[in-house]
């Protein structure tokens, strides 16, 4: 299949860009990962993936992405 | 990039006039425009820059509805609480679409003009209709995976690649417009885009320097509202298809149903067979099937993109066995 890529083919996960992230769920914002978008989400992993989207490229750093958004979400290093 | 001249509006009536000439562009989010024009795809020789006109509120209509400002971007839309609750379809298309740093510049009426993905059209090696009027059709024999097998011809094939303006022709949305001679008009959703034949680089019925806007949402249809898509990636992919549905469900019957299809067409493909094989029909998984036949009678592949016609009867079965609640 020919894809045509027509964003800038690299963004790096800048801390910028997840504290954004939270920020944006922090206020209320559903995702396409929310069942129910009349209704504020749980943070859930699922959640954080689909709000990662388009953040980065797709690697075997993912999980640890996950995990340090979800620590910055719970306040762990604000 | 060609270098351009730029003009940053100050009023409606100044923009829509100056857009008046021939290769003169509106850019507002420019999350499509600024890509083709590094392209070469689009060369305008001025942009009308219209991000400082009054034109991003979100307000209620007296018939009971929202009206959605041209310039609300697409994150704005999405999590508006009346849109939430009340076209909980409307902000799901959305969300579907894109990411979040592109829906938090892209805009409502940017989203409705945004050109086709179709990858002939991007490769300015290739024959394309819609980018050199005259030139031919590479996609026909080409790999038309992502192109369109309802309502096209045989200049054209290209998708509309919107995941919102599917969800706005489900919801009858009208189109506000207004232009250069003053005057507004309002055209329903449905009508904006203009079938190929053969001229398929004349996309919408928009006359040059008309201005959209504001989308108008007419109060909600009952019934459950679910947008379903279906891509090669869980996120930030087109849809290969995508249905939004609204189903009203009484004992058992469907009382009311309006279906669309994105992926399938030049245009949000609203599918009046599949709204009249499911009223009064059983809720049943039989029913939904019957419909996507009918749905999908006149369609035709082109190769590569046969899969469509079968997933799109099957992305519509499940969507309504979904907003039916079946299991």
């Amino acid at each position: 299949m020919t894809e045509v890529r027509y964003q800038p083919a690299t963004r790096y996960p800048r801390p910028a860009k997840r504290w954004a992230l939270v920020a944006e769920h922090k206020a209320g914002w559903p995702s396409w990962a929310t069942a129910d978008v009349a209704t504020v989400p749980a943070l859930t992993d699922a959640e954080i993936a689909e709000r990662m989207s388009g953040n980065i490229c797709r690697c075997a750093a993912y999980p640890n992405i996950v995990a340090a958004v979800r620590e910055v979400a719970e306040g762990d290093r604000q | 990039m060609k270098p351009f001249r730029y003009h940053r509006a100050s009023d409606i009536a100044s923009a829509c006039a100056s857009a008046a000439k021939p290769a003169v562009k509106f850019i507002a989010g420019g999350t499509n425009l600024v890509d083709l024009m590094k392209l070469q795809i689009e060369a305008p020789a001025k942009l009308v820059d219209i991000t400082r006109l009054p034109l991003n509120g979100i307000e209620e209509t007296a018939e009971g509805g929202l009206r959605i400002g041209a310039l609300v971007t697409n994150s704005a839309a999405a999590i508006d609480m009346r849109v939430r609750r009340r076209y909980p379809l409307l902000a799901q298309a959305i969300l579907a679409g894109a990411s979040t740093q592109l829906r938090n510049k892209a805009t409502t009426g940017g989203n409705l003009l945004q050109r086709t993905r179709c990858a002939y059209f991007y490769d300015a090696t290739k024959p394309c209709n819609k980018r050199v009027p005259g030139s031919g059709c590479a996609a026909l024999e080409g790999i038309n995976r992502m192109n369109a097998v309802l309502g096209v011809s045989d200049d054209c094939i290209a998708a509309h690649p919107s995941d919102m303006a599917v969800a706005m022709t489900t919801l009858d949305a009208r189109v506000e417009t207004i232009t250069p001679e003053g005057s507004a008009r309002t055209i329903p959703i449905d009508s904006l885009y203009r079938a190929p034949d053969n001229t398929p680089h004349i996309e919408t019925v928009l006359t040059p320097g008309e201005l959209i806007t504001s989308v108008l949402l007419p109060p909600p249809a009952s019934g459950r509202q679910v947008y379903r898509k279906v891509r090669d990636r869980a996120s930030f992919a087109f849809a290969l298809v995508s249905v939004a549905a609204i189903l009203d469900v009484a004992d058992n019957r469907v009382r009311a149903a309006r279906i669309a299809f994105g992926g399938l067409s030049y245009k949000p493909w609203r599918s009046a067979e599949a709204e009249a094989a499911l009223v009064g029909a059983e809720v049943t998984r039989a029913s939904f099937n019957a419909a996507g036949v009918a749905a999908l009678r006149n369609a035709r592949g082109y190769g590569h993109n046969n899969f469509k016609i079968p997933l799109a009867r099957r992305t519509l079965r499940a969507t309504l066995a979904q907003a039916a609640g079946l299991t």
